[in-house]
Formats: structure tokens, sequence, C-alpha cells
């Protein structure tokens, strides 16, 4: 047999270094894989069956898979189409090629066969579920899937989230805290909010081994096939406890068995700017702005009049440099004198910054063996000017399936990622890096930067450029190994063993950072020490399942039992270590040259999780459809005794299409099918590891004995001994059609998903406790929500097109907590997520009389005055006031928005018309109240103190005698300022909006054209993202970042990215 | 055969892989665990360790000027803008932030559980000693600021009754500070523990002193207001008081700080901005700063450059006497205010040792001055500014490698034992047991150092503008040195609240500076009183603070654990 296979691949593969490549490869692993392989005999009557696939467009199909279901030979066609087999009368030719519906030819007597493929029947459609595939049509859970080049093809994107965002309806994705920085992960949920306390991630898992929004990042998404998200209880069952809130299953690619070898190169060039900056004042309408404050506050100005003319002067161009002298002769305008007009956030960001990818993969499959390589760079050029801001990617990916005998299979996975990522250390000591998104918002755009010497003067601003960086790197292999049995048709087991190796370097330079002040002095505005830190950590995890299923049909009714067993252990260990006091200047990153004291840390965990499940599907001629799942769940974060559960769950469904009376309709109705499932799932998260120890904080005080650093050993909480799983139920009802000869298929799902055992405080109580009451199984939490899906797919002429929407919604509600306190800020009975509670705004008052006859507002400031805040009344008791911040007493407050995103929909938009392709998908949310807080200067421009303030253009409509139609209250720059700012409706911004996530514009070269130089299929695009936004929401905020770690709106921003590319196959 | 073959296999794998003892075991063990702690005394060290923070002093990195500066909440500081707490405008949530029993049960799980260790009680009974301490100083503060409040003295749980006690009397919660303070003094060693670094016995026992003082002279001065302890004239406290700080005296393990004295007159200046105190008599608690532990902060960066957006205010200024022992009103001594040579010229040497003159140094390196004061930053941005004129002075030090960012090593006295001395001196005083040696052991002894006349109870010059007209000259002489002794030190306001002085000093009075010299600040705007002082909050307080008499004196209880425990009561003024 290896020899006939050396020969056939020889004789069939050019000598180019890519095929020679293939050849290696395969050979070594059927070296590996193969040795048992028994050689078929090739029967003498055959003769060669020759022909040509195309699609129903008549285009030459290249790659199609053909497979002599009886000699097992298999073979795929050629840059034409054109194809050749051996085959004798009565064999069985299968066509099947990625997206098309397969095809099954007898061979006749005729030695040629011509065929075209249809794209995919929908309703042989295959979806990935719990621990294997299921034909959509026979679904009882709500699943919903999407294959990646299919429906969302060539985007260049960084991470996949990015690219399926908008796609699945139910799954929301967004920006997580670290906004738009390169290399940050994003946030997904599937149904909304999961719980209060126990998280609302879900289960993620790639290729079957689990994994994290922030490790989906690390994916190179040209290698993703499809996801499928299972969303209800009864489809994530089997996934016990970690898929309480959804489970995202993403599959790679793979060969496919007697596929010709296809190799992939892509590669894309990117440019990308930040979607949103904030757009400032300049130097006169700051100065005017900040003066108004003090003023208001009966405080002085700031800025003399004389000051602001040298301010306009200077905008006019009448003064060349942006400082001067002052009246002493020593120090240089800064400060109060300050003329100079900077425009802080373009010091910081850069126009535009390239991205590259390139891509490789190599696909391919003999006769019992398929394999899958790839590899891809991808390098990201951050926004910062500073920092070496960067992101780099490295990813290698393959995957080898074989058959050992007839009864024996093996697959063998490996997948490496290296991720780098480089960014600015802050320059603040005591600080995060992101002190700096709060130090570019508050600059003051009147002080200078140079002298005319080019001595630093706004030394605060440049602390952060110079100030060093941190460098992360990131290694992930993952490993895995699985053996399926099939020893009698229809009962397959498959063990599976997984390892996945996480190891982290980081460090972190924090340098001094000497500036040369005007005069000569040098000052240090860096971090007051230089300091390296460098530390590793290693997470070890490993995945252990055994699954057997066993499959039976008798006439009509069809079975389905699964049984199995899995456990996952994870591990993870760091260790680190800092140092001052540097020999020479800090190039070389090496603890070895610091002669200070070194620090040294570690850490080290662990967790465990155990589970056995089993499933029993039922149907009869897939038109009755029956399902249970089951499955008990231990887990070491509970106390011993409470760690294992137990959740069921049941569906049903109902596919009438299929019932002899719907006969006359099924050319308008393809399939239509109702479904129902109730189930329940523990939930649990790590952050209550440990929750049942009484452990003691250790650490290091700032206070010193004897010379040295005090040790401390703290006090241990209250422990929870009795915690254990929150029960996650979920009932779904769905419905799925498929109309018009399959050119239109929706869906609809409503489901009710409620969370018992709440994880929670016990009752409050009073602060004469001195700690925080311990964490326990109490209340009840509601998500209801629904899901809507529609598709349309149909050809004008030789134009094809397709249309799809998509719209999910969720509220959530807690029915029951332990709290009788009523307060409208806690979590209690009755409260609706992302409610803001607030007061109805009157106006602005524009007169004293106005304020003296208003009801009094003294519960906040003792002065009010024109241009300040008028509240409603909404008790009638003639004073505005908070009462108690309780249900039965809430004042004058009411709810006056909910803060959650509503509607989330997604809209695809395509066409085709000969090579040439159009594909838009946006992506929106129709309702969502942003209240900004009074600290939120970039939105309020004032914050009550001069450095905190960011006055931006739309900042300056605010209330003064010459502007009594402001938008905005009177400034104050004293705490006064909270009075005005309160949550309100006035000040309440529609955070709805609608963005053309992508635009792509492609071209394929016909075929015929290509073929001549030798490559399969070569195509052009360009495609521009997140080019649109429509939204109301204040100018200063990006609708889909508008959080921050220190205030909204201090974030880096998300990118509109352009890009063109290139595919090209061989 | 191959079926039973392949379920041995995956039994077999199954069993190798997944059945271990134990699997789901798998604790936290990287952290202490309360069961392995509580042995040995090195344990109670490390626990106890943890409630040094509590201190008023700077924190690591901090851009202020620490103790210096805390005096704007009271008539000795006037900050950029008025404090709300003088000007009445505290709200119902003032008490909000301070509401915090954390502390307390941090001190009361030590008390439950040191007696686990394996040890003889004398060997480790000093930190025994440093936890009552901590537990006294942390009920204390919540004395200061709410009066009454529940007094717990051991671990609650989340299910305990008494979570939902009513408030202990305040006099109750004194004494239980009190009893506490008894056990610390005699657990504690005596004598300076690691040269001033952790608590000693005379800590205690001058802490004893104050607390004892402190709700002496509340319930003396708040008798028959909303605030007064029914039936009690605060004697039983001043006689503990003045009992603590006797002792203190008596033991003679701490003097006045006196280097400096002889060659430049000036141990009182250095006794606030020296890095080590170890060697200092008068010093008993200190935080020790280290540039290399990355420990320093930036206070000098503020106090020997610029105001730091406050001043010290006339009122302050003329309290201190003339080098003859009188006031302003009566020394010939006195020449005027109109600039700031002629108002500390003949006067309490500690004036000029408090704010800033002409021609001190402000830069020093290595001995050679760089820089000195010429005058104070009127006109500089809000946060530089000072207020004044009269800019702070005591705390700085002139050596410029201090200025560097983050690398301020001075520090200032967390207690030093010139309090001790104006304690026993008022107390006595206010128990009306006061006699001339008495003054002689204690505020003489202030006075001996800067080279004052003694204060001789029989010849006390009348002054006509004693700030308590209506009380005794003695009493009002005793406040006076008080004032000047610590000034800016972040003494006054608490002295303010036990003394109810409100109404003598804030209510209806505006802060005011020094003479303004417009010759000097050409492109200063300041506002000025019809006088030509410097009035910073001429249009802000057009009538003066408004303290709220009988309610500002305490905070409001937060609203919300009244509504949690109904037995809670409300502080007067605050009810709604």
């Amino acid at each position: 047999m290896r020899k006939n296979y050396k020969k056939c691949t020889e004789k069939k593969l050019l000598s180019t270094s890519i095929t020679k490549l293939r050849t290696s490869i395969s050979f070594i692993l059927m070296l590996l894989f193969c040795s048992s392989m028994s050689a078929n005999a090739i029967n003498e009557q055959q003769k060669i069956i020759k022909g040509k696939v195309t699609d129903t467009s008549l285009q030459p199909l290249p790659g199609v898979t053909i497979i002599n279901t009886t000699s097992k030979a298999g073979t795929s066609t050629d840059f034409n189409g054109e194809y050749n087999i051996k085959a004798k009368k009565g064999d069985i030719l299968v066509f099947s090629y990625v997206g098309m519906e397969k095809q099954s030819i007898t061979v006749e007597d005729s030695i040629t066969i011509n065929t075209s493929l249809k794209d995919s029947n929908t309703l042989e459609e295959v979806v990935v579920v719990g621990y294997g595939t299921q034909k959509k049509i026979n679904i009882t859970g709500s699943v919903v899937s999407v294959n990646v080049d299919k429906v969302i093809g060539d985007r260049p994107v960084a991470n996949i989230a990015t690219l399926i965002q908008g796609s699945l309806p139910g799954l929301t994705i967004g920006y997580g805290s670290s906004g738009g920085e390169p290399g940050s992960s994003n946030s997904l949920q599937i149904r909304g909010i999961g719980s209060i306390n126990g998280g609302s991630a879900p289960y993620i898992l790639v290729d079957g081994f689990p994994s994290s929004a922030g490790e989906l990042n690390s994916l190179n998404p040209e290698d993703i096939e499809d996801i499928s998200v299972l969303k209800d209880a009864a489809a994530a069952a089997i996934y016990g406890s970690k898929g309480a809130f959804g489970v995202i299953l993403v599959s790679t690619k793979t060969g496919k068995k007697g596929m010709k070898a296809q190799a992939t190169y892509s590669s894309s060039y990117q440019l990308a700017t930040n979607t949103v900056t904030p757009n400032m004042a300049n130097s006169v309408e700051f100065a005017n702005s900040i003066n108004d404050g003090f003023l208001n506050s009966n405080l002085q100005a700031r800025f003399s009049a004389e000051t602001i003319q040298k301010m306009q002067d200077y905008l006019d161009g009448k003064i060349e440099n942006e400082t001067e002298l002052t009246a002493n002769g020593k120090n240089w305008t800064a400060g109060k004198t300050g003329y100079a007009n900077n425009r802080w956030f373009s010091r910081f960001y850069k126009d535009n910054v390239a991205r590259t990818k390139h891509n490789l993969s190599i696909r391919g499959g003999e006769k019992k063996t398929t394999y899958f390589f790839s590899g891809s760079i991808f390098e990201q050029e951050g926004q910062l000017r500073y920092g070496d801001d960067t992101y780099d990617r490295i990813n290698v990916n393959s995957t080898v399936k074989t058959e050992a005998n007839n009864w024996l299979d093996f697959e063998l996975a490996f997948k490496y990622s290296k991720e780098t990522t480089l960014f600015g250390s802050g320059g603040l000591n005591g600080y995060s890096k992101n002190i700096l998104y709060h130090q570019i918002a508050r600059a003051h755009p009147t002080n200078p930067l140079f002298d005319p010497e080019g001595n630093v003067i706004d030394g605060g601003v440049l602390r952060a450029t110079k100030s060093g960086n941190g460098k992360l790197d990131e290694y992930i292999t993952n490993f895995s190994f699985a053996a399926i049995l099939e020893p009698i048709k229809g009962w397959s087991t498959k063990i599976r063993y997984q390892k996945k190796t996480k190891s982290t370097y980081n460090n972190i330079a924090r340098l001094e950072n000497y500036l040369t002040l005007p005069g000569g002095d040098v000052r240090n505005f860096g971090y007051s020490n230089t300091s390296f830190t460098k530390s590793s950590g290693i997470t070890e995890e490993e995945l252990f399942n055994v699954v057997s299923t066993y499959k039976k049909s008798i006439k009509k009714h069809n079975f389905k039992a699964i049984l199995g067993y899995e456990h996952r252990r994870n591990e993870y260990q760091s260790v680190g270590a800092s140092n001052t006091d540097f020999i020479a200047p800090l190039t070389i990153p090496a603890l070895r040259t610091a002669l200070g004291d070194a620090t040294a840390f570690d850490s080290f965990g662990q967790w465990t999780t155990q589970g056995v499940f089993s499933s029993v599907q039922y149907n009869y001629d897939e038109k009755y459809l029956l399902e249970f799942k089951a499955r008990s769940d231990g887990s070491s974060i509970f106390s011993n005794g409470k760690r294992w559960g137990f959740f069921p769950s049941a569906s049903i469904g109902y596919n009438i299409a299929k019932e002899d009376f719907f006969e006359p309709l099924t050319n308008i109705v393809n399939s239509l099918k109702i479904r129902a499932s109730y189930g329940s799932l523990g939930n649990h998260t790590r952050d209550h590891a440990g929750y049942y120890q009484q452990l003691l904080p250790q650490g290091r005080g700032t206070w010193l004995v004897d010379g040295k650093r005090i040790n401390i050993v703290g006090a241990p909480r209250i422990v929870s001994p009795t915690l254990t799983w929150e029960t996650v139920s979920t009932a779904n009802l769905g419905i799925d059609a498929n109309l018009f000869n399959n050119k239109l298929i929706t869906s609809f799902e409503v489901y009710d998903r409620r969370v018992s055992d709440l994880f929670g405080n016990s009752n409050p109580v009073p602060n004469v406790l001195g700690t925080n009451p311990p964490t326990v199984n109490n209340g009840v939490f509601s998500t209801k929500g629904f899901e809507f899906a529609i598709n349309w797919q149909d050809k004008i002429g030789k134009v094809s097109y397709n249309v799809g929407f998509n719209v999910a919604d969720s509220k959530s509600e807690i029915i029951k907590f332990n709290n009788d306190s009523g307060n409208i800020y806690q979590n209690r009975a009755g409260r609706v997520s992302g409610d803001i509670w607030g007061f109805e705004t009157v106006g602005i008052f524009q007169t004293q009389e106005e304020v003296d006859t208003a009801p009094v507002q003294t519960r906040y400031s003792p002065r009010w005055r024109p241009g300040d805040i008028q509240y409603k009344d909404l008790n009638g008791d003639g004073k505005i006031d908070h009462g108690t911040n309780t249900e039965e007493d809430h004042g004058d407050l009411k709810i006056i928005g909910n803060s959650r995103a509503r509607y989330n929909y997604g809209i695809r938009l395509g066409a085709k018309f000969k090579g040439i392709g159009l594909n838009i998908a946006m992506q929106g949310v129709a309702k969502r109240d942003v209240n900004f807080g009074s600290g939120t200067n970039l939105f309020w421009g004032h914050r009550g103190n001069l450095w905190q303030n960011s006055i931006t253009k739309a900042s300056l409509d605010y209330w003064s005698p010459e502007n009594t139609s402001a938008y905005f209250p009177k400034p104050y720059m004293k705490r006064e300022h909270t009075k005005n700012t309160k949550a309100q409706t006035r000040y309440l911004q529609n955070g709805a909006y609608l963005r053309v996530k992508n635009i792509q514009l492609s071209y394929t070269i016909p075929a015929n054209i290509i073929t001549k130089i030798g490559v399969t299929s070569l195509r052009f695009y360009i495609s521009a993202d997140n080019m649109l936004t429509f939204t109301s929401l204040n100018e200063n905020f990006d609708p889909e970042t508008t959080a921050g770690q220190l205030g909204q709106g201090k974030i880096y921003p998300p990118s509109k990215v352009l890009s063109t590319g290139i595919k090209l196959t061989f | 055969m191959k079926l039973l073959k392949i379920i041995s296999f995956v039994f077999l794998t199954t069993f190798i892989v997944g059945c271990e003892d134990d699997f789901l075991d798998k604790p936290i063990v990287d952290r202490l665990e309360q069961a392995n702690f509580w042995k040995t005394k090195t344990d109670l060290e490390l626990y106890v360790n943890q409630f040094y923070g509590a201190f008023p002093q700077w924190y690591n990195n901090q851009y202020n000027g620490g103790i210096y500066w805390q005096d704007v909440n009271s008539d000795n500081l006037a900050g950029i803008t008025a404090n709300n707490r003088l000007n009445g405008e505290a709200t119902i949530d003032s008490g909000n932030g301070a509401w915090g029993f954390g502390s307390i049960r941090r001190t009361n799980i030590f008390m439950k559980y040191y007696e686990n260790v394996d040890d003889d009680f004398d060997n480790y009974k000093h930190y025994v000693g440093e936890a009552l301490f901590f537990r006294a100083y942390y009920n204390f503060n919540l004395l200061k600021n709410f009066g009454a409040f529940p007094y717990i003295d051991k671990v609650l749980t989340e299910v305990d009754e008494e979570l939902y006690s009513p408030r202990t009397e305040r006099n109750v919660v004194a004494q239980n500070i009190i009893n506490d303070l008894d056990d610390a003094i005699s657990y504690m060693k005596s004598g300076k523990q690691k040269g001033g670094n952790r608590l000693s016995k005379e800590i205690a026992l001058l802490f004893q002193a104050r607390v004892a003082l402190y709700e002496g002279t509340w319930e003396k001065y708040h008798a028959g207001t909303v605030f007064g302890v029914t039936g009690s004239n605060g004697s039983a406290f001043l006689e503990i008081a003045k009992n603590a700080s006797h002792n203190l005296i008596l033991s003679g393990v701490h003097q006045l700080n006196t280097e400096g004295v002889a060659t430049e007159g000036t141990a009182y200046y250095k006794t606030f901005n020296q890095s080590d105190y170890s060697g200092n008599k008068e010093v008993m608690l200190w935080k020790k700063f280290d540039k290399e532990l990355d420990q320093a902060h930036n206070a000098q960066r503020y106090l020997s450059r610029n105001g730091g957006g406050r001043g010290v205010t006339k009122s302050l200024v003329d309290d201190y006497l003339c080098m003859d022992g009188k006031p302003i009103a009566t020394s010939p001594l006195y020449l005027g205010d109109a600039n700031l040579i002629d108002v500390t010229t003949n006067r309490d040497p500690r004036l000029s040792q408090t704010i800033w003159l002409p021609g001190q140094p402000t830069d020093v390196t290595n001995g050679t001055v760089n820089s000195s004061f010429t005058l104070p930053s009127l006109d500089d941005i809000p946060e530089q500014i000072c207020t004044t004129g009269y800019q702070i002075r005591k705390g700085s030090n002139p050596n410029s490698d201090f200025k560097v960012i983050r690398s301020g090593t001075t520090s200032s006295p967390i207690f030093r034992y010139a309090e001790a001395l104006l304690i026993f001196a008022e107390a006595k005083a206010e128990l009306g047991s006061i006699t001339q040696a008495d003054l002689d052991i204690s505020i003489n002894k202030l006075r001996d150092r800067v080279g004052m006349p003694h204060l001789n109870m029989n010849t006390i010059e009348n002054d006509p503008n004693w700030l308590y007209p209506d009380l005794s000259p003695l009493i009002n002489e005793i406040r006076r040195e008080t004032r000047v002794e610590f000034a800016v030190e972040g003494y006054r306001a608490t002295d303010l609240m036990r003394w109810n002085a409100h109404s003598y000093v804030t209510v209806g009075k505006q802060p005011l500076g020094a003479k303004f010299n417009p010759a000097d600040f050409p492109s200063a705007t300041v506002q000025l009183d019809a006088n030509g002082y410097i009035s910073p909050y001429k249009s802000e307080l057009p009538s003066g603070f408004e303290f709220v008499q009988n309610r500002d004196y305490l905070l409001a209880i937060p609203e919300y654990q009244i509504e949690l425990n109904s037995n809670l009561t409300q502080n007067p003024g605050w009810e709604q």
C-alpha cells in the first residue's frame, strides 16, 4: 500500500516546493499512523471515469472531492473542474465540496460523468453540538451556528470575536475593559446577564478544549471552520456546570478524505485609525470656560484677560512660539500664563497605523488520512505614539486524522500561538498604564510643551512617553490526542486527552525620565526609581473525556444514546522578581544588572472538576423528536459535601412539514419545526474558590521598623462552608422554518432563564459587623428574552444575493434576594438589571425668582442660582430629595432609563456577480441609555476641579447669562459641581447605534485565466471596518466603549480599519 | 473478543486517568490559614503590624504636606475654599465614610485568638498591649466623629444579635477605651521601642491622657447642650487625664527635644523636619521613610516651596505672645503687622519657626544656600497658592534632595511628649487644682525651650483679645499655649470641638491673612478686607462661617445604618 501510495502521489503532484512539503509530511504521517493499514485489492475490471464538475452557474469547481465508496479510492477536481477516477459499473461516486450539497452518482456504462453541485441544502446541514454533530433539522434545543467561510468570507480581522459580532443572534460581543487596545480581548455574553455574582461567561471550547474569551484572541480567524452557540439548558446540558450561560463551540478546519492537497496563501495590509478622538476646545474656549467655572464658584478667574488675548494672538498666528519668558525674565509662560494651543490627543495618538497579516494553510486527505496545517503571522501597530505600542501574533495549527484499521481511528491535533504585546508603562508611580487615558483627557491645551530651545515645560504630560514599557509574551500550546473506536457499526467511543500549556513572560520597565527644564535644570518626570519587573507564569490544563455513542435505526425509529465521563484539572503557578538601582541605564532588561534589594513573588493555584453525563435521543422519521440529557458535576471550588450537583434536561420537537398532510405545501414550506425544552445546569465561578477556607491575607507594609518594611498578616473573612452551585434553569420555545425552496430561512425563539440559589450576600447587616457578611446561596434571578433571525437568498439573473437580519433581546430582573432594606441601589427583589435612578429635569433656572418659587433643593447644596438645574418635585412635598433611597421612600427619584444594550441586531447583505462580490455587515443596538456620572469630565467638561476638567467643544454649550438656552448647566469649580450633574433625564444619553461593521468588495479572477499561471483561485479584496456609525451619543464617546477604568470614555478607542488583501489557492 | 478488548481498553484508560483519590479536594494552598496561625509570638507581631497605617502620617508617594496641612478644618489655616464642615455645609452623608468597624473587628480577632500562642504571656504581652492600644485608637476615632456608637469588643458573626445594639453612651465608650489603655500600659514595654517606630507603654499613657482630656473637657463644656452627658461635668475623666500625663512626666522616659537650642535656637523647628528621630527624646512615635525601600513622599515639594493652597490665619499669628510674655495688644515690643519681618520681630520664637520669613533658606544643597524665601506664593496657581500671605514653614526642610519626586524622607512626630505637658496643665486647670509648681513642670518647660518668659499664675497679663473672654485668664493662656505649641499639627479642630468653642472662633467670622502690600505683587488679584488684610473668603463667605452649633459638633450617623438597625438613634440636628 505504501508503495502504491507513493507512486500515486508522485504521479499526481507537481514538484513545487509546497507539494514537496505536503508529500513529505503526508509520508511521515503515514509512517506514524498507517502501519496497521491493510491494502485494498484493486479490481481489474475497473475503467477510468472522466468528467467535469461545475456549480449551478456552470462555473468549473476546482478541488471537489470525489470518492468511490466501493473501492475507497478518491481524487479531486483540477483547476478546470475536471477529474478522472477508476470505477466499475455499479460503484457509487460521492462528490463533495465545502458549502455544497453532497452528490452520489452510480456509475453506469458511460465513462463520462459531468455534474453540477448545488449550494448546500440547508435541510441536510449538520451542526456541531455537544460532543458530536447533529443534523440541524433534528435539533430540539437552542443552537445557532455560522460557517465562517460561507457566511462571513475573508474579512481580515485581528480576532474571531470581531469577525462574528452581530452574526449569531443571542451572542453579544463587545469591547472588554481595555477597549480597542491591540491584543485586548472582547467580552462575550449569551442571552444577556447570567448571574449577579456568579459571572455570565459562556463556556468556550475550541475543538473540544476549554478556552476563554482572551484565548479566542490567540486563534487565527482564518483557521476557523465554524462556530456553534448552544444557548439553552437542553443544548448545553451535556457540558454541565460550565455551560450554564451557554456554550460556544469553535471548530477549526480539517482536511477531507480524498481531497487533493490544497495550499492557500492569503495576505492583507491594513490601515487603522481611531473611531473617536475627543474633540477638545481650543485655548481661548478652554480658558473662558475655566474662568466661568471659577467665577461661578465665587473664586477669582484663573486666566487674565491679557493672557486670553495672548491665546487669541497665538491662535491667529500673531505670536510665533507657544511660550515666552515671563516678566521676571526667568520663567516661561505656562500654567496660569500659558497661552499655547496643544491638541494633546493628537500628540498621543497617531493618525493611522498599519497592520499586516500573512497566512498559509495546506489541507487535504488521502484515503485514510486527512490533514490540515496552517501558519500565520499578524502584526499590529498600536495607535499610541510611544511605548512601542504593538501586538504581534504567530499561529501554527495542525490536525491529522487517520484510520488505523476498520474499528480504530486516531486524531492528533496541535496548536501553537505566540502573542507579544508591548505597551507604555504609564509613567506615574502607583498607577497602572491606564492612567494615561486620564492624563491626556485632562491636560490643559494652554500649557506649552517645549520652550523655544526644546526644553520641556509640561513634563506632566510627557512623563508617559519615555517612562518605559511592558512586554508581555504569551505562549499557548494545545495538544490533543484521541482514539475513536467503532467495534460494531453504530457504536463509537471517543477517548480523548488534551493538554494546554499557557506560559506568560512579562517584563515591565518603569523608568526614571529626566527632562531638561528651561534654564537647564534636569528633573525626573518618570518613576522615582527605575525598576524592572520580570515574571513568568504557567498554567497547565488537562482535559480527559470518554464519550461513547450508540446509534441505531429500526425502520423509522432512530435512537442515539451517549454516555460520557470527563474531568478537568487546572494548575497554575507564577514566579517573578523586581529590582531597582541599575548599574547602567536600563538598556538590557536584566535583573542581574541591578544593585538594589530584589523582591520576589509567586503564586500557586489549582482546581478540578469531574462529571458523568448521558443523553438519549429519539426520533420517529425525523418528525417527532425527543431528547433527554443529564449530567452530574463535581467541583473543587466548594467544600466537601457541597461539591456535587445533578442537572437534567429534556426537549421535544415536532417537524410538521414531515407530516403527510403537509405534502401539498412542501414546495412553499420546506420545513417547519416547533421545539420546546426545559433543563437545569449548575453554575459557579472560580472567584469563589477557597470561600470555605479561613485564609489570612499577607503583604508587605509601608511602615518601617529596624529600617525594613514590615510584613503584615491580615484578618480572615467570614467563611461560606455551605456555598454550592447556582442552579440555572432554562425554558425555551422555538420555531424554525425554511420557505420558498429554502430561499427563506427563519427562526424565532423565546426563553425564560432562572438562576436560583444565587450567589449573594446574606441579608445586609449593619456595618458594626466590620466585614462583609459571607457569600451564600440566596435569591432568584430571571432573564427573559427572544431571538429572531431571517435570511433570504436568491438570484436575479446572474446576480446572486443574500439578505440576513437577526435581533435578540433580553431583560433581567431579580425575583428574590435577601435584602430587606429596599435600597434602590442594591440588589433586591424587583430590581431590573441596568435600571438608572435619577431625577426628572424641569430645566435650567433662568431667574432668581424661578429659584425662589421652585421646590427647595437645599438637600444638595445651600445655594441655587440662575443657570442651575431645576429638578422636578415628583412626590409633591415641596422639596427635592432622595428620601431614604429606598423602594418605599425614594423622594423624587425615579427610574429614568436602563443602561443595558437592548435589541442587539445584525444585518448582513451580500451580492455576487461573476467574480465580483460585495458584502456588508452591520451591527447595532436599538435601545440603550447612557448616564454619564458627575465625574465624567469628557461629557460635562467640568468636574469641579481645575485639574480634572476636560473642556471639549461639546461641553462649551453651558449656561451663562449670554447663553441661556444652553444644554449644560452652569459649571462650577468646586464640589458644588455635583449639584447640577446628578443622574437626571436631561442628560441621559441615547446610547443606541447602528454601525457598519464591514464593507467588502472582492474580485475573483476567472479560473480560465489563472490556471495558466498554475493557480487554482485568486481573489483580491478591499475591506473597511467600522467606517460608518449612526448614533446620537455625545461625540466624544464611541458607543461601543463608553466605559473606562479611570472614568467613562477614558479608554483606548476602537479602530476604523481599511484593508486590502489577496487570497491565492494552489 | 474485539468488543471485550475495547471495553477493557476504555475502562482501563478511564480508571487510570480519572480515578484519583480526592480528585476534587484542591484547596487554596498558597495562603496562610487560620488553623496554622496564632502559634508564636511572631504571628502576633505580624498581625498587629497591619494597624500601623492608622496614624496621621505621610503615606508613600503622597503629594501633600501631611499633618501640616490638616488644620484647614480649623481657624489655624485657610484653604483655597472654605471648609464644608466649618461652614455648615456638611450633609447627612457626612459620616458615611467614618462609620467603619473593620479595624475594630480585626483587633477583636486578635483578642479572641492570641491566647492560642504557645508561649508565656510575659513573652508576648507587649503585642497584646499594642493590639489593645489600636482597639482604643479606632474606638476613639469613632467617639470623636459620632459620640455614642455601639461599642463592640468581640468578634461578631453575621447573625449576632449584637449587630442591632443601640448606641453605647459616649462616656461608657470613653471608659472602655480608658480600660483598654490601662491594660495596654501594663503590658507594653517601657522606653522607646525600635527607636520610636513601635508603640510603647509611654505612648499608651499619653494616648490615655489624650482620650481622657478629650472626654473630660467635652462633658464639661457641652454640659447642658444636646451634646452633653447628663449628670456629668467630666471631672472623672479629667482626673484620669491628669494622672496619666503626670505619670508620664514623672517616669522621665521622655523629655523635650533641646537639640539646636544652644546653637541656633531652632530646637522647636527641628522637631518637625527630620528624617530620623530615633535619638530624639521628645518624639515618641514616628514613621520612617527610605527612598531605597520605595518609601518616600513629596511633602518638601510644597512645604519648602509654596503654600500648597493653604495659609496660616491672622488669628493664629496674633495669638503668639511677644517676647515679654505679653499679648500683642498690650506689649510695647509689638511692631505691628505691616510686613512679615515686623510681625515676627520680638514675638514668641515659635512663630518664625512656623511661618516663612524673608531670608530663611528654602533650598540648600550640602550647606550651600541656593535660594531663600522672599515672598509668599500669593500669585500662583490655586494648588500652590498661599491663601493668607502667612506661608506654612513648620515641617519644611530646605534640603534640595527632598524635593525630587518621591524622595522626601522627612518625618513628622505622631506622638510627642510636649502634649503630655499641655494635657497635664489643662486637666489640672480644668479641675481647679493647678499650682504654679504644676505650670513649672509643664508649660514653663515649653517656654524654656524657646526662651519665652514663664507663665505665672498670679501675674497673667490681661488680654483684651482673649478668644474665650468668659473663661478664666489661666484657661485662656493654657489654650493659647496649646494652640501655639501644636500650631498646624492637626490638633486644633478636635480641640475646638471638645471645648465647644466654635461660637468663639468661627461662627460669623471670616479668616484673615497678612496685611497685603500691592507693591510686592503687581499682578496678583487678592481679596482684601476694609483694613487691607487678605480676606480669602470675602466673596465666598459674606457673612462668615455658618457652623451649625446644635448639629455640627458630631457627624450624622449614616441613614442606611439606621434603616438596618432601628435601635440606632441619629445625632442631634441630623434627624430628618
